[in-house]
Parts: structure tokens; sequence; C-alpha cells
């Protein structure tokens, strides 16, 4: 295998010469006519043999880093790996360094405002593709566990959603009302499932307007999530059920260890496949259904105020249910937003989350304000599972299980950082490709 | 003050229990049981149900978990929130 290389070679006449009027002020630029060849090493042309000074005791002389006095010059060039040192051998002085392919580091996202918008967002889906496929969600039902739909809010920004107002369930003292919540952070999550899956039918499910002692507006407890989740298995299992697919959406999590019982504790949830909502997710998933989960906002470059500083193994409970699709969230330049928690998972779950990642950070539903982004990992699980459900449309659970269609969506996103594909703590295997996954399957 | 529920899970795989025989597994009077969350299945196919009670109530459990008992808890039931903005 060939290999770039950076080599250092003693100074010699047609080395300086060659230098000097690389850097000249009428050299433009440096051509070597003929690529060098030493060996197996081959130098590259365009490359001009730079002065190096030589390190002594005293220090760098910085004035011997000159063409006519340079004791060492370096240049780039490439080498089969197997030939290193017999070329090293073969040339006396002459020195081969590793010179590893290099790239812009771009600053995870932590700003305020929006990084481009839904439309832009629905191009990096390619939704016209999945759209020329069929593949709207049409009979495939969303349920969005969080704090409630507003349906007048999407139709006022242009979507024509459907609603099942019979399949629902609400925490005990909160108002029967499916699809007339206050907009808040349930009606972002159902704006954002749309864009990939136009056609699908929402379900809702306001269980973090939990009125349980204790809890505030967009909070709620496990223990509403464990109802809601038993209502879908049942429901589910029902002859009136009518749907294709159901793919459920949770853009929720704890925000710190503090929240649980303590590590240890054999009744605790972070980490803990036993405790009863994780055995339920499990239940629910080989059952049929599509299990999405945000990844978390515990990003180390600018987590949310409630992880308190922790941002290592904050990906628990469900969020790293080994049956479920873990959602990191990026922007729509495909760069990992700061806030986005990353992997490992907390030790006793499913190592390798975030599985995937999706898109978050742009204008959207306006569900906070004109002009504010629909983000956190919170927006990219149910863009996630708007592809979900646009696949489902002519993917049965029957012919691709859960777990089935969650290794497809994995093995064809967009490897990042690219080129090099495989898990990484910041994206998982990648950004999410649903057209890939869709000619995947033939669809 | 009122009680704390404690939340547990019942392994009953003869049939679906009703608040009455969920109590007696837990060896709790039936009226300790929450009633309102009910007897909640969680995989059914393995007899395993959710149950809330009192947890004044509860009986003496092995905190290790390993106890051959037909139950197993009491389990947290943290707080939940979105990962996402908030309404100010």
């Amino acid at each position: 295998m060939r290999v770039s290389v950076i080599v250092t070679m003693p100074a010699h006449a047609p080395l300086r010469a060659q230098s000097s009027n690389a850097f000249s002020m009428e050299a433009l630029a440096f051509n070597i006519t003929e690529p060098t060849k030493r060996g197996d090493l081959v130098l590259d042309p365009s490359f001009p043999p730079l002065p190096l000074a030589a390190r002594t005791v005293e220090g760098v002389s910085l004035a011997a880093a000159t063409a006519r006095d340079a004791p060492v010059f370096v240049a780039r060039g490439t080498i089969d790996a197997d030939r290193i040192d017999d070329v090293k051998a073969a040339h006396r002085g002459v020195q081969i360094f590793a010179d590893p392919e290099i790239g812009l580091f771009q600053k995870p996202h932590c700003g305020p405002n929006p990084v481009g918008t839904h439309v832009d967002v629905a191009r990096q889906l390619d939704v016209q593709a999945l759209k020329g496929k069929r593949l709207t969600g049409r009979g495939v039902a969303v349920a969005i566990m969080d704090t409630g739909i507003n349906i007048a809010h999407l139709r006022a920004a242009g979507l024509r959603p459907r609603l099942d107002r019979k399949v629902f369930w609400a925490p005990p003292g909160v108002a029967h009302t499916p699809g007339a919540y206050a907009v808040d952070h349930g009606t972002m999550c159902a704006f954002d499932a749309l864009i990939a899956a136009p056609a699908c039918t929402l379900l809702d499910f306001p269980i973090l307007r939990s009125r349980t002692p204790g809890g505030s507006v967009m909070a709620g407890f496990l223990s509403d999530a464990l109802l809601a989740f038993s209502y879908l298995l049942t429901q589910k299992a029902t002859p009136e059920w009518k749907y294709k697919a159901l793919v459920i959406n949770n853009s929720w999590g704890m925000y710190h260890p503090s929240w649980d019982f303590a590590p240890g504790h054999p009744g605790r949830y972070s980490d803990n496949l036993n405790h009863p909502f994780n055995i339920i997710v499990g239940t629910l998933a080989r059952a049929g259904a599509d299990i999405l989960f945000a990844a978390g906002n515990c990003g180390a470059n600018c987590p949310d105020q409630r992880c308190q500083g922790v941002t290592r193994r904050t990906i628990t409970g469900a969020n790293a249910h080994p049956d479920v699709l873990t959602l990191a969230g990026c922007d729509i330049h495909d760069i990992r937003v700061g806030y986005s928690s990353q992997g490992p998972a907390i030790p006793g779950m499913a190592p390798n989350k975030p599985d995937l990642t999706a898109y978050t950070h742009f204008r959207g539903s306006q569900a906070f304000g004109q002009g504010t982004p629909d983000s956190g990992t919170s927006t990219a699980c149910p863009v996630a599972a708007g592809c979900v459900a646009a696949i489902r449309t002519r993917l049965a659970p029957g012919n691709a299980t859960p777990d089935d269609l969650f290794v497809q969506f994995r093995a064809n996103a967009a490897p990042k950082p690219s080129p090099r594909p495989g898990w990484n703590h910041d994206y998982g295997a990648g950004i999410i490709r649903p057209v890939a996954v869709a000619n995947h399957y033939g669809l | 003050m009122p009680d704390t529920m404690a939340l547990m899970t019942i392994a009953c795989p003869e049939a679906k229990p009703g608040l009455a025989r969920a109590a007696e597994i837990l060896g709790v009077s039936a009226d300790a049981i929450d009633a309102a969350f009910g007897v909640v299945p969680i995989d059914p196919d393995r007899g395993l149900y959710a149950v809330q009670v009192r947890a004044s109530a509860l009986p003496a459990t092995d905190p290790s978990g390993q106890q051959d008992t037909p139950y197993r808890g009491p389990f947290s039931n943290p707080r939940i929130e979105g990962f996402g903005p908030r309404r100010r």
C-alpha cells in the first residue's frame, strides 16, 4: 500500500537551487518536470524542497532556514509502506515521516440562531425522491410522546396534518383534547416528523404535561410514558388497529443522573434493562413498533444547563436501549450541533449510542416564536421518525422488523466524519439518508 | 402529606391479574395499590406487569433484587423533560 510521506534529506547543490528558484520573487510556481525517484520513493513534483533549519543544543537557528544555508530540506512524496526501511537504508540521511490526511475541523454549532430552514432539511433528505417512490408515510401512525400537538399551528404553517383523535392517551388530570394543546415542544416535534412523512397520521400523547405531584410544564414522569406505551401495546393488538406500521417519537429523557436512583441501586432506570419502562420498550419493539429516542442535549461543546456540567455517558435509560434508534443532531451542513449528546452510552445499556444523526437547529415550526429554530436532539428525533415512517409506507414490519430496518438506516447513513465508515461517538453511523434505505429495499 | 407511590413489577404468568390479585402477589392490602395506575402489562408474554403501591405498605424487599419473589422493585420513576427549547 502506498502512503503519503514527508521526507527530509541532507542538502546538496541541486536541492538548494530548486528551493531557491521556487521561492524567488521571479518564480510564481515551482515545477519539477520529472518526478524524483529514490528507490520506491516518488517525490511530489509540485511540492518545492523547503529549507529546514537544524536544531542544535542552542536551539533552532532561523537564520539557517534558507535555501543557501539549510543543512536539510523537506519534501513530500509517496512510498510503498513496506519499502520505507529499504529507502532509508539506501540513502544516508534521508528520514521519512507520516503525512496524515488533515481536514478542516468545523466547530459544532452552538449559537441561538437557526441554520437554514425545513426546506433545506427536506432537500438534504431528498424528500422529493421519497415522494417519487410513494414513500410519504400514508397509512403509518407516528406517535408523538411529548407536550401535545396543536394542529391549528401546523395548518397555519402550511401543512395538512392528519390526526387520529381516537388513538390517544393523556396522564391523569390532563385535558383530553388531542391536537388542541398549547403550541409547545410537541407541536415542534410533529412539524418535524411531517417533513419526510407529510401523509402520516399523528397520534397525540401529551405525556410531558403530567400533573403528577412535583411535575411542571414540559415535564412528566417516567410512569406516564410507561402507561402511554402500554396503551399503545394494547391498541396495536386490537382488531380496530388500522395502521401499516407504528413509529414512536420520544424527544425526551433525563438530563442529569441525580434525577434517578443512585448508581448500584437495583431499581435504577439509567442502566437497568430490567426496569419496567425498559422492559416495555423491548416488548413494543418486538411487537413491531419502530421506537426512536433523542440522544440528549449534554454534548461537550455547549451542554444544556440542566445537564449540570455532566457531559460523559449521558445517554441513559431507554435513550440507550438496544431496541431503539437513538438520534444525535447536526445542522443542515452536516455538522454536529455542539449540544448533541455524545457516546458511548452509560455502561449496562447498548454502548454504541447515538446510532445515527439527523437534522436540527433549523427554522421550521417556529413553535417558540417567529425566527426561532426547531432545536435540540428533540428535533433530530422526529426528523428521523418521519424518515422511518416514509420507508414504512411500503415496508411492513412483517417484512423488516424494527431491528432490521434500523440496521439498514445505520448501514446506509452518510459516514461522518467522511469518508471513514463505522460508528463514532459524535455521529454514530453518520447522517441519515432515507433514500439509500429505500433503494436497499428496492422501494 | 400524601404517601409516595413505589413502582413495582409483578410476575403473573397465568393471566392478567386484577388489583386484588396484584395486591395478593405483593402481600399488601388492595387499597395500597394505585387503582388509577392499574395493573399495566409490560411484557404479557412473560406475564410481567407494573403496578404502583403505597411505599409505606410495601413488604421488606431485598435491595439486591435477587430474592425469589414474584415481584421486583421499587423502581425509579424519574422526572423526564423534552430535549429541546423551553417556553420562557
